[in-house]
C-alpha cells in the first residue's frame, strides 16, 4: 500500500512539474501569437499526434499493425464530406458519422483478420486501404476522385467562427477533440478492466488466455475503436483542409502516422504528441530545402533506428511505459 | 473478340507476371533470410530502372549489357545498404529487430527517393524500346519483341536464381541459414558474409525488374510503391517461404489484370483484386501454398 502511494505521487508531481504547464503552454500559444501559419502547424500537430497515439495504442498494447490506417481516416474524411455536400447532413454530425464508418469498416475488417498476427495483419490493411484509395479514385461520380472534392466549413457555434482566417477556432475543437480522445484512451488502458486485458495479452497472450481472456475479442474491440478515432479525427481534417483526393488514403499518410508513432516512442500517449510537434515542425523548418528536407528526415530516422531503437520516450524515461 | 486477341493478352500477362514474380522474390528472399520485412525494395526497382536508363540511353549499350549494368549497380547499392545500415542495426537492436528494421526501411526509402529526386530531377527517364521495334511471329500470334524479351530475361533471370539456390554450394548455405541460423553458424557458415550475399542477391532481382520494365514504365523517383505492392501482394497470397507458389502466383496475377483489361479498367481491377484476394485470405489465412510455421512479423 505504502508502495502504491509513492508512485501515485510520483506520477502527480511529474506532471504538475513539466506535463501540466508545457500543456497549457501549448493550448496558449497560437491564442497569443495570432497567426494563421502557427495555427496551422499547432493544429496539424495535434491531429497527426493524436492519430499516432491511436495507432499506438493498437501496436503497443496488442502488436496489431493498421498499415491501412490512413485509408480509415480517409473514409471517415470522405463519409462526412459526402454526407454534407450530397445529403445536406450537419458535418457536426458528420464527426459521428465518419467514426461510426470508420469503426463499423473497422469491425468487419477484425473479425475477419484478427486471428491472424504479425506480418499478415499488416499486409491485410495494407490491401484494404489501397482497395478504399482505388475505390474512391474510380467513383468521381461521388467522390470527385483526383479532381478534388471540396467540403463545407463547420458551422458556426456560440462564439466559434470556423470562416476566421486565423483557425482558432479549429484550433479550439481539435484540442478539445485531441484531449478527450487522448483521456478516453488513458482512462480504457488503465481505469478499466479492458485495460487490464489488453495489458496481460501484451505480456503473453497464452497466460492471458488461461486466466480466461479470449483474445481475439480484446484484438477487434481495440482495432475498432482505433479505427473509430481515426475516422472521427479523419472528418475533421475534412473540415479542416476542405478539399479531398485520394492522396489522403495513400500509404505515404500511413507511414508519416507511423514514423510519428515510433519516433515519439511506443507506448506512451504524450509521446507521440511530442513527436508530431518536433517532426511537423521539424518538416516544416527544412521546407526551403526542398527535396533535401527528405534526406535530412530519413537520415534522422535511420539514426534513431540505429541508435535509440525506443524512440523519444524510451530516451527520457527508463521506466516501462504503459 | 477473338482467340488471337486473348492469347497475345495471355502473352503480355506472362511477361507482366515475371516482372511481379521478381519482386516477389526478392522480397520473400530478404525477409526469410534476414527477417527484414522491406519496405526500400520498391526504391531498388526504381534504381535498377535508372540504370537501366543509363546503360540503355545514355550509354547507348545494347539491352544484355544495359541490364548487367543494371543488375550490378543495384546489388552494390544493396550490399552497401546492408553493410552500412541492416549490419549495424542487428548488433544493437534485440527483441524489437522487426518494428526497428522495419523503421529504417521506411527512412532507406525516403533517402533513396529523395536522392534520385536531386540527382535526376522531377522527369521521367525512359527508352524508346529495350530489345527494339517492330513485333515477333510466334505461331502465328504477334507479340512486340519488347514483350516478349522482357518475358524472356525475366523467365531466365528466374531460372538462374533457382538453380543458384538449388544447385550450387552458396544457394545451398543460404538455404541452410534460412532454416536455422544458428545451426547455420555452429557448422562454419559467416552468417554476416550470407546476409549481406543474400541482400545484394535480392536486391539484384528488384533491380533486373526494374531495368526491363525502362521501356514501358519510365524511370521517376516515386515509382517504387507499385511494384513493391505487388510483390508483396504475390508474396502474401501465395504464402511466405514458397518460391514455387511466389512464381505461379505472380503469373496468375500478371494473366488476369492483362486479360482483366478487357473487362473492367485499371482502377476498378485492383478494386476487385483486393476484395478477391481478401476473400481468398479469410479462408486460406496463410496463403495459397503457405505452411503455419512461418515466422511473421511484430511478434515476439
Amino acid at each position: 500500500m505504502g508502495e502504491m502511494k509513492k508512485i501515485t505521487m510520483t506520477r502527480i508531481t511529474w506532471k504538475n512539474i513539466i506535463a501540466l504547464p508545457s500543456l497549457a503552454l501549448m493550448i496558449a500559444t497560437p491564442f497569443v501569437v495570432r497567426d494563421s501559419y502557427i495555427s496551422h502547424i499547432f493544429i496539424l500537430a495535434l491531429l497527426y499526434g493524436t492519430l499516432a497515439a491511436s495507432f499506438d495504442f493498437a501496436v503497443g498494447y496488442l502488436g496489431i499493425v493498421n498499415f491501412g490506417y490512413a485509408a480509415f481516416m480517409g473514409l471517415g474524411a470522405y463519409t462526412s464530406a459526402i454526407a454534407a455536400v450530397t445529403f445536406g447532413i450537419n458535418p457536426w454530425l458528420g464527426l459521428l458519422l465518419g467514426g461510426a464508418a470508420a469503426g463499423l469498416l473497422g469491425l468487419a475488417t477484425g473479425v475477419l483478420t484478427l486471428r491472424l498476427y504479425g506480418i499478415f495483419v499488416a499486409c491485410f490493411t495494407w490491401f484494404l486501404g489501397m482497395g478504399l484509395m482505388f475505390l474512391v479514385a474510380v467513383t468521381p461520380e461521388v467522390t470527385r476522385g483526383y479532381l478534388g472534392l471540396s467540403v463545407p466549413f463547420f458551422p458556426n457555434v456560440w462564439i466559434l467562427d470556423f470562416t476566421d482566417p486565423l483557425r482558432l477556432s479549429y484550433f479550439t475543437i481539435m484540442v478539445i477533440l485531441s484531449l478527450s480522445i487522448l483521456s478516453l484512451m488513458y482512462y480504457l488502458g488503465n481505469r478499466t478492466k479492458m485495460g487490464l486485458a489488453f495489458r496481460a495479452l501484451r505480456g503473453s497472450e497464452p497466460a492471458a488466455m488461461v486466466c480466461g481472456i479470449n483474445p481475439l475479442k480484446y484484438r477487434v474491440i481495440n482495432f475498432t475503436i482505433t479505427c473509430a478515432i481515426a475516422g472521427t479525427l479523419g472528418s475533421f481534417y475534412a473540415h479542416y483542409i476542405r478539399i479531398l483526393t485520394p492522396n489522403l488514403l495513400q500509404t505515404s499518410q500511413t507511414i508519416q502516422i507511423l514514423v510519428i508513432a515510433y519516433l515519439g516512442g511506443r507506448g506512451s500517449l504524450w509521446g507521440s504528441i511530442i513527436g508530431a510537434f518536433l517532426i511537423i515542425t521539424l518538416l516544416e523548418v527544412l521546407r526551403p530545402l526542398e527535396a533535401y528536407r527528405f534526406i535530412i528526415y530519413g537520415v534522422i530516422l535511420i539514426l534513431v533506428m540505429i541508435f535509440y531503437p525506443g524512440g523519444l520516450a524510451r530516451l527520457l524515461t527508463r521506466k516501462e511505459l504503459y | 473478340m477473338d482467340v488471337t486477341t486473348v492469347i497475345e493478352l495471355l502473352l503480355a500477362g506472362l511477361g507482366r507476371g515475371a516482372i511481379y514474380a521478381l519482386m516477389a522474390l526478392g522480397l520473400a528472399l530478404i525477409f526469410g533470410i534476414l527477417n527484414i520485412p522491406s519496405f526500400a525494395q520498391g526504391e531498388f526497382y526504381m534504381v535498377g530502372t535508372y540504370f537501366g536508363w543509363v546503360g540503355l540511353s545514355i550509354l547507348g549499350l545494347g539491352p544484355f549489357v544495359a541490364l548487367l549494368i543494371a543488375a550490378f549497380a543495384t546489388s552494390l547499392v544493396g550490399i552497401c545498404c546492408e553493410k552500412i545500415l541492416f549490419a549495424p542495426l542487428r548488433r544493437f537492436a534485440g527483441e524489437e529487430w522487426l518494428v526497428n528494421v522495419f523503421v529504417l526501411t521506411l527512412g532507406l526509402s525516403l533517402v533513396l527517393q529523395n536522392v534520385a529526386l536531386v540527382t535526376a530531377g522531377p522527369l521521367y527517364y525512359g527508352a524508346p524500346y529495350f530489345w527494339g521495334p517492330g513485333t515477333a511471329d510466334l505461331f502465328g500470334f504477334r507479340i512486340s519483341y519488347d514483350r516478349l524479351m522482357i518475358a524472356v530475361l525475366a523467365t531466365t533471370t528466374i531460372v538462374i536464381f533457382w538453380v543458384f539456390l538449388k544447385r550450387t554450394r552458396l544457394g545451398r548455405t543460404i538455404r541452410a541459414v534460412a532454416q536455422n541460423a544458428d545451426a547455420a553458424s555452429l557448422t562454419g557458415v559467416n552468417l554476416g558474409r550470407i546476409y549481406t550475399i543474400t541482400f545484394g542477391v535480392g536486391c539484384m532481382l528488384s533491380g533486373v525488374a526494374g531495368a526491363l520494365m525502362v521501356a514501358i514504365l519510365p524511370a521517376y523517383p516515386t515509382m517504387g510503391i507499385i511494384p513493391l505492392y505487388k510483390g508483396w501482394f504475390v508474396v502474401i497470397v501465395a504464402g511466405l517461404g514458397t518460391i514455387g507458389g511466389c512464381i505461379s502466383i505472380a503469373l496468375l496475377l500478371g494473366v488476369l489484370e492483362a486479360v482483366g483489361l478487357l473487362v473492367a479498367s485499371e482502377g476498378w481491377q485492383s478494386f476487385l483484386y483486393i476484395i478477391i484476394i481478401c476473400i481468398l485470405l479469410i479462408f486460406k489465412p496463410f496463403g495459397v501454398f503457405g505452411k503455419r510455421e512461418v515466422r511473421g512479423i511484430w511478434e515476439k
